[in-house]
């Protein structure tokens, strides 16, 4: 052998550099990354689409029946939130009475009488005159148009001062029938995390199985997985034209 | 260290445990074999976190290819054989393997060695990259100049010739060394 390989090769073949902090660093995260359980990443997923769930459900404002309201009890608030529209209807304001148009047979003959009283005013003090004063006269009689706020009918607001709800015609099925009877079509995904959210809210123990969630999100990996794959399979391919 | 490897008896039992992809034993691994594989890769790649780098890379891959190993021979071996493999390819994908005269020849700084290691070790840092890979290659590694030129789409010539200049370098760095340190005293 050269004396000059055997030189080299006496004192450098194994010589033994001690890694830095930054690569002991870097290979531990490469091993987390590689080690990390898969199921951890569907509990993520899973969570952040109940999250999502649960906050797009708080944002639509829906009334839901507690459980451990009887139809009866349900039933019989109706009546009580009928009698507050009608109040909110009795309490219309002052600027939405004056937006009606429509007059009753009092208030033309009040208008008829102003005019007779005073022919020789002008046109002008006669058209203001003769548009129609039933603030003072004809308050009960009135029938005031009314802009409301909602235009879902199903939706019931107890504000009544901010918002007046149309009236509402409820639907004559019985809660409790509707409550018990169970679902005859497949949910969604969202109905799914919707119906496990308002488990939560009740204060039941979630399960993802029971909802169908757990697979339903494994499917939904496994297709995105799938696309990963493909993608890097692609890129492969390319890397491989362009070497 | 030796906490984490007396828990595998033998390198056959390490060895068994990489490959079966056991995290403990993986990073066990680690712990006894990252120094040899970061010098080979530092005999190599000047920059050294580049080299850090390329061996952490090659540890991941020794990981990933453990199941090709058919335990015929040594398994330490079988690892360098990879390392050098993926040195080989950064060198490639940098565009370092090719010969440059006019390269400096710039000397590296490694630091934990004793000084006539690390002296030998900045003498072969400071060859040009080409005549660098044939050297540790023939010299260092034991490969022949058919498996060289394989290895690095060169003749076998092309190999010898290298080889042969790198000697002569280093030749004549080693008696300017010998020169300074006679001097010095």
């Amino acid at each position: 052998m050269n004396p000059i390989d055997q030189h080299f090769s006496k004192n450098l073949k194994e010589l033994e550099v001690k890694p830095s902090d930054r690569a002991n660093r870097l290979f531990s995260e490469k091993m987390n990354k590689k080690h990390r359980p898969a199921w951890k990443y569907w509990a993520m997923a899973a969570s952040v689409i109940l999250v999502v769930g649960i906050a797009i459900r708080v944002s639509t404002h829906t009334f839901l029946p507690q459980d451990d309201q009887t139809a009866a009890e349900i039933q019989a608030q109706l009546p009580i939130i009928q009698e507050k529209q009608e109040l909110a209807q009795e309490l219309a304001t002052p600027e939405e009475e004056a937006e009606d148009t429509t007059l009753t047979e009092a208030t033309i003959e009040v208008i008829k009488t102003i005019a007779q009283i005073t022919p020789n005013v002008n046109k002008e003090e006669e058209a203001i005159k003769t548009t129609p004063v039933v603030k003072t006269f004809q308050v009960a009689s009135i029938q005031p148009k009314i802009n409301y706020k909602y235009e879902r009918p199903n939706l019931i607001d107890y504000t009544i001062v901010d918002a007046v709800p149309k009236e509402i015609e409820l639907p004559k099925e019985d809660f409790e029938e509707k409550i018990s009877r169970p679902a005859t079509k497949e949910k969604s995904l969202l109905g799914k995390i919707i119906k496990e959210a308002q488990y939560a809210l009740n204060g039941e123990k979630v399960d993802l199985d029971r909802s169908g969630i757990r697979p339903a999100v494994i499917n939904l990996a496994h297709q995105k997985a799938q696309v990963i794959a493909e993608d890097v399979q692609d890129l492969s391919k390319i890397k491989k034209v362009f070497k | 260290m030796t906490k984490i490897f007396s828990l595998f008896r033998s390198e056959q039992d390490l060895a068994k445990g990489v490959i079966k992809g056991d995290e403990k034993a993986q990073r066990a691994f680690y712990e006894k074999y990252s120094g040899k594989f970061l010098a080979i890769c530092c005999r190599y790649i000047k920059d050294r976190m580049a080299a850090e780098d390329v061996m952490v890379d090659s540890m991941m891959r020794i990981f990933e290819k453990g199941k090709q190993f058919d335990f015929q021979g040594s398994f330490e071996g079988w690892c360098k054989r990879i390392v050098v493999n993926q040195t080989l390819g950064y060198l490639r994908s940098q565009k370092m393997l090719e010969v440059n005269i006019e390269e400096t020849y710039t000397l590296a700084d490694t630091p934990n060695l004793d000084l006539e290691t690390n002296d030998l070790m900045k003498l072969v840092q400071a060859l040009p990259s080409g005549y660098r890979a044939v050297f540790n290659l023939y010299a260092i590694e034991g490969y022949s100049h058919a498996e060289i030129s394989e290895m690095l789409g060169i003749t076998e010539g092309t190999s010898k010739s290298q080889l042969s200049r790198a000697r002569n370098f280093l030749q004549d760095q080693l008696k300017k060394t010998d020169f300074q340190m006679t001097s010095n005293f």
